[in-house]
């Protein structure tokens, strides 16, 4: 820790010191060795922000796919509006910030969420294993796309009513699969919201489909696991179709699935 | 009769809970079974004795009303039998051969099964989800 972050307010330096943590960035967070700016298209107007040190930036979940507002640090008078990412010197990966909303209280701070783009850490729990699937429904109300969050708000919660009418005493929804299903939107924010049904076992499974040759789906189960099935057409053989399905875990899948091109349909 | 096998040219009925259907396509799902399953259970059109389709989807839709909730959103999938075996055959890696055997029940003569699905892999469900020939209301 640096002489500079042991200058911050307690509160804030552990504010910042929790965040990393809660989203499985390193632990080390002071080490990465910077941010990076890359502003929207409409929404900045400070192109030239300075590098700036972690230590003076607060954290907090925010959704996915806002347009979002960001100071550079306490006390410069700067902001903008943006989209942040840090580059990870150690990791060498690239994390997606995405803030929040403006905090004015006495000096100019602001909030951010750390969300990973393209991959996903095999232990990540963003969601805590004992919320209940009306929590789960609720995070994904608040954080997910815009695009498609009032409709996959409305699909979850028509499949919970669904099982919990037909199952008397049922929970529902199998939580651990959900959380999995989520937790593969939160990493691929690209993808476009799949159809989505239960299992006989109420597990989550998603579909992406373009057509009788483009298929793409995935069985979500409670630890972790996924099976999944992708037909393709066959490039060489025009006529022909790849079909193939499998077993994988929740955080590899993706880069299983894109060799075989399912982000041509899959994705935005 | 108890193990007949289906006729290739015949047809069954599955009944697909709101779960397993959106916006009135029937998905995958709806061909899935559980590990403790020994079979999908449908319904054997021909068994029913009934002049037409409409007659027959009629009596399917009194015999899920007295024995499920049936839901506005429930769907009845028709399938035929010998091209959802064909397909079943053709397209998985395994050459996978489904059975399609009655199972008459007591309250339920028309009862059938399809045999041989399997419940860790997802293939044959999307297979036979594509060659569903029919799709109709499962409430009266």
């Amino acid at each position: 820790m640096t002489e500079e972050a042991r200058e911050q307010p307690l509160g804030r330096y552990l504010a910042t010191k929790k965040a990393p943590a809660t989203y499985e960035l390193s632990e080390n967070f002071e080490d990465e060795q910077s941010f990076r700016t890359a502003p929207t298209s409409s929404a900045s107007w400070v192109t030239n922000l300075p590098m700036v040190n972690p230590y003076q930036l607060y954290f907090q979940a925010a959704a996915v796919g806002y347009p979002c507002v960001y100071a550079v640090a306490p006390g410069t008078g700067k902001t903008c509006i943006g989209n942040l990412a840090i580059t990870s010197g150690r990791l060498g990966k690239t994390f997606d910030i995405l803030p929040t909303t403006l905090v004015t209280s006495g000096t100019l701070v602001t909030q951010f969420a750390i969300a990973r783009s393209g991959s996903m850490a095999t232990q990540q729990q963003p969601i805590a294993d004992e919320r209940s699937v009306e929590d789960i429904i609720w995070h994904v109300g608040t954080t997910l796309p815009l695009r498609y969050r009032v409709r996959l708000v409305s699909r979850l919660s028509e499949l919970q009513k669904v099982v919990q009418e037909e199952e008397f005493g049922s929970h529902g929804i199998s939580v651990r699969s959900l959380q999995h299903f989520v937790e593969l939107l939160e990493a691929y924010p690209r993808l476009r919201c799949p159809a989505l049904s239960l299992t006989p076992d109420r597990n989550i499974y998603a579909s992406w489909k373009s057509g009788s040759d483009r298929v793409f789906s995935i069985h979500f189960l409670p630890d972790g696991e996924v099976r999944f099935v992708i037909f393709r057409p066959n490039d060489k053989h025009p006529r022909r179709t790849i079909r193939l399905s499998g077993t994988a875990t929740v955080d590899v899948i993706m880069s299983i699935a894109e060799p075989h091109g399912v982000l041509d349909w899959a994705s935005e | 009769m108890k193990g007949q096998v289906i006729p290739d040219s015949d047809h069954v009925a599955r009944y697909c809970n709101p779960a397993t259907v959106e916006n009135g396509e029937i998905l995958a799902t709806a061909f899935m079974v559980r590990s403790s399953d020994e079979h999908l259970s449908v319904n054997w059109l021909e068994e029913l004795n009934r002049p037409d389709r409409a007659s027959q989807i009629r009596d399917l839709q009194e015999l899920y009303a007295r024995k499920l909730r049936v839901r506005a959103a429930a769907r009845i999938a028709i399938l035929n039998v010998g091209p959802v075996r064909a397909k079943v055959e053709q397209e998985t890696p395994n050459r996978r051969l489904l059975r399609v055997l009655h199972d008459p029940e007591a309250d339920d003569p028309s009862h059938s099964g399809i045999y041989d699905i399997p419940y860790d892999d997802e293939i044959v469900a999307e297979l036979i989800a594509l060659v569903v020939l029919e799709k109709h209301s499962a409430r009266a």
